[in-house]
């Protein structure tokens, strides 16, 4: 019975070992999953001073963070291999603290690409509540720890309570069996030896209790916490070295309830109240307070105590620990300060900024890998029609249906790839506007992309300016071309003129006109004048002033010399455009040395003209009177003759000098037929306001001899008064009246009648050179007529129809008159019937020019 | 001198002109006395004589060499001394502008010789019988040019 007794307190003090040990894997446990949260903790607060401060020395405790976690879980693997449930818990919070550190680095990455503080809020608002999810989850393990700590705890404290009880009990009842033996062993060695070695037994067993109560202290007194135990009623009563060394404090000092001298004076209070609390409800204590450290000055420390209770639930004793926190809390308060401070601020500029970011043109959305809306801005809203919420979570082909979200899509996935995409302005086939597009990956703090950002802007104006300009561009271009072509053509330059700063422009066809190849030289007014031939050259320099002082360009031509010597005559023209200082003088200068030429030539020919006029005038005097004179004579002393000595000449003499007095009077008729004819060429044409009446008066008279012989009647309408060479009329007129008379029948009176009417003539016809308004003029006669065939050759000059002693003509005068209606503008016809008499009509136009 | 004698001169450098001219004025009733000079230097020359008497009548031909009819006009009516002198303009010209010439400067009357002998006769028969205090005045060109009826 002893035996089982020792067994029993055998595997009791294992069993206490076990959860001695237990507990420690639990403290160490505790602290690991602690550390895990502070770690991250730590992570976090670095992360969010580097965003406030951007002083990458707070990134310290983010670097690396991420490592320093996971070793801690790969320990914490191990120590929880036993409990099932804590590795899912594990599991659990190693997904949530990876996700907590993606948020974080999340944050930083946006931050790089400054992206609008919503962004950045929003992570940090996830970030957060990771945080605290991962915090439940820290404090749900540490429970978990801290019920399995109580469970060892009080198994421990069960084996530690029932192992002395138990052990006092064995011992007591060993004595009681010793005593009993003894009594009966008196007569017994075998019982005495059996106490011995009960004793024995129980030596060992106390030794064992007591080795493991120095494994225990000896733990309590490595680790590196505050670890104190108390009475049930709260005196402490224990307090590991780390405590004392900590503190400064002995045993003594501490002990009891000299302990709370190490409390900060203001968290003293509030620590009692919540420890007579805590002891009163038996619940677990927990408790931030400043505690003193042997300097003298105190510390922030989390305290927290457990209750070791009994099988009964009652309370036997408590066991705490204190774990210092001061500069996490310091750490944390100053954050929180700076953090509340910061937040202020960025709280106006995230207001500003988000003003500007939603009040921009631009369409800024982000979408998630699979190609999802995530987020977006005003713009963006008003520009795909929807509202917010029926929009975020849509695929892109979803809000852009047409080969346009098919692209976006396509460059989506490209940038989830790592590549930055810039699309340059393109029509969208849905609203016809220009947009050009940015499309950028958004990578989180480990560098993976986790989303795509879409910048879009109207480019419409611009593009549409762009084309304007382009299409304006050509035109000019055309303009341009066509222009310079028209200069190579016209023998022309252009020029302009800035006569404020004298900058002087010239075309390529300017240079080439001075024989120079186009731009050989930068124009100057100067250079300009070292092409002017001596001659000209003050002129060119008295025009140029006086341009420039009235604004008036005088056209006048000047001469210059070409670069390879040659003489040209220049004309320029100018124009001013602009005003004031910007006044600029454009214009063209024309190679007009072809026209001077042609000019000149013309004036020779003029005057050579004149001269071989006034030879021609001259000319036509001599025959006029020169040529006539003999044939005066000649006719003059035949008459005086026939006169003289008349009857004693013989009928064939008187014959002969009356012939020869025919001859010479044919030629004076001649002579005077051919003046009359040259004098058509030789007249000038100056028209002026005739009256034909007077004309056909003046013919009358001048043909009065023949009229009043052949009793002639010549009857006229009224005529009109119209613009014409009075000469050449009368000549006109004379030569027809004349022929009418001429040509009359023998035994009839000569009836001539002179018609006139007004026609309209549209189209050339005939001979006419015009058309328009006519005065058809005919003369009749009841003559002896013509056969119509010969109608034209009447009109040619020595072409006559009869003899000349038949009837007398030099074949001359209807010739005349052909070329002075044709210098009247208008055209001559002949109608004549053999033994009825002929009819001339002539066609004068009346529009002659005075 | 003869007092009841018209006086004419002719300045014509044509000699067979002058002689149909002499025939004519002989063939005449009236009392004439002729001279005949041959160019207008002549003539100038001539009625620059202060013993002469001016003749009433000068037939003026036009071209003469020297000086020319136009010119002896010009001389002649510029000349106070020979206002009373009548001008008839003997020529051959039938030219337009020659007759406008001589009536502008002065000339009384127009006369183009005649190819006839008789009509000479006529056309100077009626001249010299023309009273010239009345012919001077009111001339207008349809007077100037001697027409024969």
């Amino acid at each position: 019975m002893m035996v089982m007794v020792t067994f029993i307190s055998y595997n009791k003090i294992l069993q206490f070992n076990k959860s001695i040990e237990a507990l420690m894997r639990t403290n160490v446990l505790k602290n690991k999953i602690v550390a895990a949260g502070s770690i991250l903790q730590d992570a976090e607060n670095g992360q969010h001073a580097f965003l406030i401060t951007n002083d990458s020395n707070f990134l310290q405790p983010f670097n690396g963070a991420e490592q320093r976690s996971n070793l801690v879980f790969v320990s914490l693997d191990s120590l929880i291999s036993d409990n099932a449930e804590q590795q899912e818990n594990l599991k659990k919070l190693k997904i949530l603290v990876a996700e907590r550190y993606l948020l974080l680095n999340k944050s930083l990455e946006l931050l790089q690409y400054n992206l609008p503080q919503s962004f950045i809020d929003s992570g940090l608002l996830k970030g957060k509540s990771k945080m605290n999810e991962i915090r439940k989850h820290v404090a749900l393990m540490l429970q978990l720890e801290d019920k399995l700590l109580d469970r060892r705890t009080n198994v421990r404290d069960d084996t530690a309570n029932l192992t002395p009880n138990f052990l006092l009990t064995l011992s007591l009842f060993s004595l009681l069996a010793i005593t009993v033996f003894f009594f009966r062993l008196q007569n017994e060695t075998s019982v005495r030896i059996s106490l011995t070695e009960s004793n024995v037994l129980l030596q060992a067993a106390k030794d064992q209790i007591e080795a493991s109560e120095t494994k225990f202290r000896t733990l309590s007194e490595v680790i590196p916490h505050m670890i104190w135990t108390a009475t049930s009623n709260g005196n402490r009563n224990f307090f590991n070295k780390y405590f004392l060394d900590y503190t400064g404090f002995t045993f003594k000092e501490l002990n009891g309830s000299g302990w709370q001298r190490i409390i900060f004076p203001d968290d003293k209070e509030a620590d009692l109240a919540l420890w007579h609390d805590s002891i009163k409800k038996g619940e677990d204590f927990k408790h931030e307070m400043r505690i003193r450290h042997h300097s003298g000055t105190y510390r922030w420390h989390l305290s927290h105590g457990i209750a070791q209770k009994d099988n009964d639930g009652v309370i036997v004793g408590w066991i705490g620990t204190n774990t210092e926190i001061e500069d996490q809390k310091k750490f944390t308060e100053v954050l929180e300060t700076k953090v509340k401070e910061r937040t202020a601020e960025l709280e106006k500029r995230k207001i500003f900024v988000e003003t500007i970011l939603e009040t921009s043109q631009s369409y800024i959305t982000v979408y998630t890998k699979d190609s999802t809306l995530l987020d977006l801005n005003n713009a963006s809203e008003t520009f795909l029609g929807k509202k917010k919420e029926n929009l975020i979570g849509k695929k892109i082909l979803e809000l852009l249906p047409n080969a346009e979200g098919i692209k976006a899509e396509a460059d989506l996935q490209s940038a989830f790839n790592g590549n930055y995409i810039h699309n340059k302005a393109f029509q969208s086939s849905v609203t016809g506007r220009y947009l050009e597009n940015y499309i950028a990956p958004l990578k989180d703090e480990e560098g993976n992309i986790y989303a795509a950002l879409l910048v879009a802007n109207d480019v419409t104006n611009i593009i549409v300016k762009q084309i304007e300009i382009e299409t304006v561009n050509q035109q000019l271009q055309l303009q341009n071309q066509i222009f310079e072509l028209a200069e190579s053509i016209a023998n022309f330059g252009s020029y302009s003129w800035n006569i404020t700063t004298g900058e002087l422009k010239y075309s390529d066809n300017l240079f080439r006109l001075l024989d120079c190849d186009p731009q050989e030289f930068i124009p100057s007014f100067e250079k300009f004048l070292s092409f002017i031939h001596p001659d000209y050259l003050q002129q060119v320099i008295q025009s140029g002033e006086q341009t420039r002082q009235t604004g008036v360009l005088i056209e006048t031509p000047y001469l210059i010399i070409s670069k390879t010597g040659i003489f040209k005559y220049f004309r320029s023209s100018g124009k001013f455009t602009g005003e004031g200082d910007h006044r600029i003088l454009i214009g063209t200068v024309q190679d007009i040395s072809n026209d001077v030429a042609a000019s000149k030539e013309l004036q020779t020919k003029n005057l050579e003209l004149e001269d071989a006029n006034a030879e021609l005038a001259s000319f036509n005097y001599v025959a006029s009177h020169d040529l006539q004179e003999p044939l005066r004579k000649i006719q003059g002393f035949s008459n005086r003759i026939l006169e003289m000595d008349g009857e004693r000449l013989s009928v064939t003499t008187k014959d002969y000098f009356n012939r020869i007095q025919a001859a010479a009077r044919r030629m004076q008729n001649l002579i005077e037929s051919l003046l009359s004819f040259s004098r058509t060429n030789t007249t000038e044409i100056i028209f002026v306001k005739t009256d034909l009446n007077q004309i056909v008066t003046d013919v009358k008279a001048a043909l009065q001899e023949t009229i009043k012989e052949k009793n002639a009647v010549i009857e006229s309408q009224q005529l009109p008064i119209l613009n014409a060479v009075p000469i050449l009329m009368q000549q006109l007129f004379l030569n027809i009246i004349d022929n009418a008379l001429k040509y009359s029948k023998h035994d009839v009176t000569p009836l001539i009648k002179i018609t006139a009417e007004k026609v309209n003539i549209d189209e050339f016809a005939g001979q006419l050179k015009r058309y328009g308004m006519f005065w058809k003029i005919a003369i009749r006669d009841n003559g002896i007529g013509f056969e119509q065939q010969y109608e034209h050759k009447i009109f040619e000059i020595f072409q006559r129809l009869h003899g000349k002693t038949d009837y007398e003509g030099t074949g001359i005068g209807l010739a005349i008159c052909k070329k002075i209606v044709q210098a009247h503008n208008g055209a001559i016809t002949a109608t004549g019937q053999l033994g009825v008499g002929a009819t001339f009509t002539f066609l004068l136009w009346d529009n002659n020019k005075s | 001198m003869n007092h009841d004698a018209l006086y004419l001169l002719i300045a014509d450098d044509d000699d067979d002109d002058r002689l149909f001219f002499k025939e004519a004025i002989e063939a005449s009733k009236v009392k004439t006395v002729l001279t005949m000079v041959n160019d207008g230097v002549e003539l100038m020359n001539y009625l620059t004589k202060p013993e002469i008497h001016l003749p009433n009548l000068v037939f003026l031909d036009l071209n003469m060499p020297r000086k020319s009819g136009i010119e002896c006009l010009i001389e002649i009516r510029n000349n106070n001394k020979f206002k009373d002198l009548s001008i008839a303009i003997y020529s051959t010209s039938a030219m337009e502008n020659d007759i406008e010439e001589t009536f502008i400067k002065g000339a009384n009357i127009y006369i183009k010789k005649p190819n006839d002998f008789q009509v000479l006769k006529n056309i100077l028969a009626k001249v010299i019988t023309i009273n010239w205090q009345y012919h001077t005045s009111g001339l207008n060109k349809e007077n100037f040019i001697l027409n024969i009826e």
